[in-house]
């Protein structure tokens, strides 16, 4: 794109921004890019880019993704820029490029990883055409910002530029279909003996065929509509599947795939299968760059999930583990709720998933609630389940329509009080799903909870 | 007694099928007939104790508004028959007049409602609705997620005349429509669980006025609590 007359200005009256905003200690990862914006409305196209841009979208897991391309690329002697510290929407994205560029527009870095929202793809593609896009997957999210899926595939299919090659999951029909015309690269996780033949999640958004309206037909569902199906009528399904993990060694940590280049195993990050994905995409964009897979697996050998995402700590015989599961997105909180009740032993659950900025100035809209799996935690083995928070005669609604008896359901007002109502004669492991704005309650919770585990809180009964 | 559910594959999105699981709860003996889109809608040659429909996407709303076309007149007497139904959501779009698309084209609804819809993709209107129900002088509390805003003569049969949010547009006090026993409206969710009384009515509409609700201590804490919150000027009721 031709530079506009507005882009020095606009870079250094950013460059400025970033420095007064850094003077006073302030995180300068969205600002400086909106005032570029506001500038130079066409800021993203005229500031350099690097040779290679890699962009990472999709409902769940694009963060996770990014973070791991961040990590291994420079083990592997690549240093990608990244909006890692910043938003992954048009203000972020800019100031990533604005803070890597010097007061005469260049850039250093070959490569980015830049993370997308889904929502922003239209401006952003608009003027940072990817080489390759990883599309994680497609579903239902936030009602308010999303709607549906539809309306975001939409989206997609508007803003992902021509050229652009696409990493996407096979064993999603929504995502591995955007873009018809675009090359792609597929990637999936074999049948396995824990799938179902029908989809058992309350939201399964393919269900009929977009052509033809038939009703699919699934070879598996692992679940909502992930998994493998066709239509009987007209053809359409699942792509073939280039990079496929055709094994799982949970004993010996190992994802074995099948690639072009014959048989590879990684190192497995997580015991949840959407970790199991997300390393998947990585690894799959890795490979596809031509990284040596030896080298991508002596990076993986050090990497860890973020701690703020998952962390489980055993004291004694009993555990605390603390779950990422973002309220308003219906699928990542089932994801949260089917891991947990697939874990042995009886558990506490506690919930922190209302939404933090809602409850300041509005009612939160609790529809969500209704398209999340609560009656995965119907089971006997989770004998109490802990709510705090001013929704907590909704969540109690949702969960009796679920099935879980009013006896097992525990309503607190405040959420530091939810760790004091733990039973820990009847319970061996306490989950606390937290949102990623209530990050704050939820270490205070297992501050409180490790205390009582050590001794070094004094009981409360509740 | 039979409860129909249109299309329950498509027609599905915001929670709003919890309003079925719901009644489920409540009427644990009544047959629930879901209607594929490809099928032929089971009110057509039978008498239903309750027709719904919830939100779909506007690609799907196209295709039901086809497939219901042929049985316009079917309904049409239904409604004035007073067979209970409820449309939530964009499914009322479905009974109007028109639909004016993103593109500038119009599609034709089943004409049954006085009711003109605009689609704008690019703004999402996110927002709370208090009003009052006439039938059962009850507040009703509801939710609202939507692309499109409508235009329409309800005044005089509104579901619910809005104390605060806002009706089939921004400018409007009168939301969704009442005729008979049936109930369409914009409003999204588990609207029968978040309001026990509209249930009551509901459920005694339909012949069900021995029926107890399902959880009815828990639903009805809850809408204590909520209408609090909806009747409090300091909460917004747009976000």
């Amino acid at each position: 794109m031709k530079r506009s007359w507005r882009f020095f200005p606009a870079l250094w009256a950013a460059k400025l921004t970033t420095v007064i905003l850094k003077l006073f200690r302030r995180n300068a990862t969205h600002l400086p890019g909106l005032v570029a914006l506001k500038l130079c409305p066409t800021f993203l196209g005229c500031v350099e880019k690097p040779k290679t841009i890699i962009a990472v979208t999709g409902t769940n897991g694009k963060t996770t993704v990014c973070n791991l391309l961040d990590d291994i690329l420079p083990d592997c002697g690549i240093v990608p820029l990244n909006n890692r510290t910043g938003s992954n929407v048009d203000g972020g994205i800019i100031t990533t490029f604005l803070h890597a560029c010097n007061l005469r527009g260049r850039v250093k870095a070959e490569m980015a990883v830049i993370e997308v929202d889904e929502r922003s793809a239209m401006f952003v593609f608009k003027y940072m055409e990817p080489d390759y896009l990883v599309v994680t997957n497609l579903f239902r999210d936030s009602f308010k910002r999303n709607a549906h899926s539809e309306f975001i595939t939409d989206i997609l299919n508007r803003a992902i530029p021509q050229k652009t090659k696409l990493i996407v999951n096979a064993d999603d029909l929504i995502s591995s279909h955007l873009a018809p015309a675009n090359p792609r690269v597929t990637f999936g996780i074999a049948h396995r003996e824990d799938d179902w033949e029908v989809p058992q999640n309350i939201v399964c958004d393919m269900v009929a065929c977009p052509h033809c309206n038939t009703a699919l037909q699934y070879d598996f569902v692992r679940y909502n509509h992930i998994g493998r199906a066709h239509c009987p009528s007209c053809g359409y399904g699942s792509l073939p599947v280039n990079y496929e993990i055709t094994a799982v060694d949970t004993d010996a940590q190992t994802l074995t795939l099948r690639t072009k280049d014959g048989e590879e195993r990684y190192r497995m990050l997580g015991e949840n299968i959407t970790d199991w994905y997300n390393t998947l995409a990585a690894v799959t964009m890795l490979r596809e760059l031509g990284i040596d897979a030896n080298a991508i697996e002596l990076s993986l050998q050090k990497r860890e999930i973020v701690r703020s995402r998952f962390e489980k700590i055993t004291v004694g015989d009993k555990a605390i583990t603390m779950q990422l599961a973002k309220g308003q997105n219906p699928i990542a909180c089932s994801r949260a709720f089917d891991f947990i009740r697939r874990c042995e032993g009886n558990k506490a659950v506690i919930l922190l998933i209302e939404d933090f900025f809602d409850a300041k100035h509005t009612s939160e809209n609790i529809a969500w609630l209704y398209d999340a799996d609560f009656e995965f935690l119907c089971g006997e083995q989770i004998p109490q389940i802990i709510i705090a928070g001013v929704r907590a005669a909704d969540f109690r609604v949702r969960l009796l329509l679920a099935g879980v008896p009013d006896e097992r359901i525990l309503c607190m007002r405040e959420e530091a009080a939810t760790a004091d109502a733990v039973d820990f004669e009847r319970v061996d492991n306490v989950f606390v799903l937290f949102d990623v704005y209530t990050v704050p309650f939820a270490r205070t919770v297992q501050e409180r909870l490790l205390a009582r585990l050590n001794g070094t809180q004094e009981e409360v009964t509740v | 007694m039979t409860i129909e559910i249109l299309f329950p594959e498509h027609a599905n999105l915001f929670g709003d099928m919890s309003n079925m699981r719901y009644l489920q709860a409540c009427l644990p003996d009544a047959e629930f007939v879901r209607t594929p889109l490809t099928e032929v809608p089971y009110f057509v040659n039978h008498d239903v104790d309750l027709l719904y429909m919830g939100p779909m996407t506007e690609r799907i709303q196209q295709q039901v508004i086809l497939a219901l076309m042929p049985y316009a007149d079917r309904l049409q007497a239904m409604i004035d028959g007073g067979t209970p139904m409820l449309f939530t959501g964009n499914a009322m779009e479905v009974l109007g007049h028109n639909i004016q698309l993103e593109n500038g084209n119009s599609i034709h609804g089943l004409g049954i409602l006085p009711l003109n819809a605009k689609q704008d993709m690019l703004h999402r209107y996110n927002g709370l609705v208090l009003g009052r129900f006439a039938p059962v002088q009850s507040d009703i509390v509801g939710f609202k997620t939507q692309f499109t805003s409508a235009t329409g003569d309800n005044a005089d049969c509104a579901f619910i005349k809005t104390e605060r949010g806002i009706g089939l547009n921004k400018q409007s006090h009168y939301e969704g429509f009442f005729k008979g026993n049936m109930i369409a409206t914009y409003l999204i969710g588990p609207l029968l669980i978040l309001n026990p009384a509209l249930t009551r009515w509901l459920l005694d509409t339909m012949g069900a006025s021995d029926v107890p609700l399902a959880f009815e201590e828990a639903v009805n804490d809850a809408y204590a609590r909520r209408l609090a919150e909806f009747c409090d000027p300091q909460v917004d009721v747009e976000y």
